[in-house]
């Protein structure tokens, strides 16, 4: 699913959005709430820090188990829900300084990209000064 | 189709209700937030409650959050920034309603309410308040010491 973010409003149906596929592929109350308020940051980055245009992605996904080789569409591997944020704004120069707790280069929000991370299983940031930012996380559903 | 899906969607967040209704009960002013609030739902209900406590001199403030299911850095900076207006005029607001996924989320999130008192349902949130009001009538009128005093002489005895 692609949402184009490119007013507040679209934070909300991206949040919207996101809790429903998690809710759709299995995901638990509290995981919901994880992702919906994750995506809910990332949106409203792209609005605030990223030059006010953007898109979001959210894909289910799975994995391979460690133990089994093979994946099959049943459920051997493992269900995640992906979710990748980009714009073309104007980047970030100090990723490290953005991970860190109150660090807004906005000077808006005093919640980085670290606040994401920990409500997610994984999570990688790519971004060039004059180019723009791409944050993909990832969550997997637990068993 | 999953455009449109994502599009109607969008026109019914827009037409959703424009304003949070405040209500007044006794001297205290509830406000349920059944909706997403967005940046202008936000800001239009932080300026409609400081109006409402100016005309009715209310002295504290209920705000239930038990509809919302997500509470981001957004939401919190606009609860935590209204509680510390409604503060200044002279209001407490205890925030009810948080449920546990969303307990645990703001945790991990690293997000604080600071400053606001928070309970678990309406009625807790009101005994809060009641207690609250109760305490600074008391020591206004000067019979809190004179209690305390009684309650001296007693131990004595």
């Amino acid at each position: 699913m692609i949402i184009k973010i490119r007013e507040e409003y679209d934070i909300v149906v991206a949040r919207v959005e996101a809790k429903d596929m998690a809710k759709q592929i299995g995901f638990d109350i509290v995981d919901q709430t994880r992702i919906a308020t994750a995506i809910s940051e990332l949106a409203r980055n792209i609005i605030e820090h990223g030059g006010g245009e953007g898109v979001i992605l959210i894909n289910q996904i799975k994995k391979r188990d460690e133990e089994c080789d093979e994946i099959d569409d049943e459920g051997s591997g493992r269900t995640g829900l992906e979710i990748v944020a980009m714009d073309r704004g104007p980047g970030i120069d100090d990723i490290e300084k953005a991970m860190e707790d109150g660090y807004s280069s906005g000077g808006g929000l005093g919640i980085g990209l670290g606040a994401v991370k920990r409500l997610m299983d994984e999570f990688e940031v790519w971004s060039k000064v004059g180019e723009g930012t791409r944050v993909r996380v990832v969550k997997w559903i637990r068993r | 189709m999953r455009d449109e899906g994502v599009n109607s969607r969008q026109q019914r967040i827009r037409r959703a209700w424009d304003r949070i209704p405040i209500l007044q009960v006794e001297d205290y002013l509830l406000a349920s937030i059944q909706v997403p609030l967005h940046d202008e739902l936000a800001l239009r209900f932080q300026r409609d409650l400081l109006d409402m406590i100016e005309q009715s001199r209310a002295k504290g403030v209920i705000i239930d959050i038990t509809a919302i299911d997500v509470v981001d850095s957004f939401i919190t900076r606009i609860l935590v920034e209204t509680a510390r207006m409604a503060s200044l005029m002279g209001a407490e607001t205890v925030i009810v309603g948080l449920r546990p996924e969303i307990s645990i989320t703001l945790v991990e999130f690293g997000v604080e309410f600071e400053n606001i008192k928070t309970a678990l349902d309406l009625e807790h949130g009101i005994k809060i308040l009641k207690e609250k009001t109760l305490d600074e009538n008391l020591s206004s009128n000067g019979r809190k010491s004179q209690i305390r005093g009684n309650s001296d002489t007693g131990d004595a005895t």
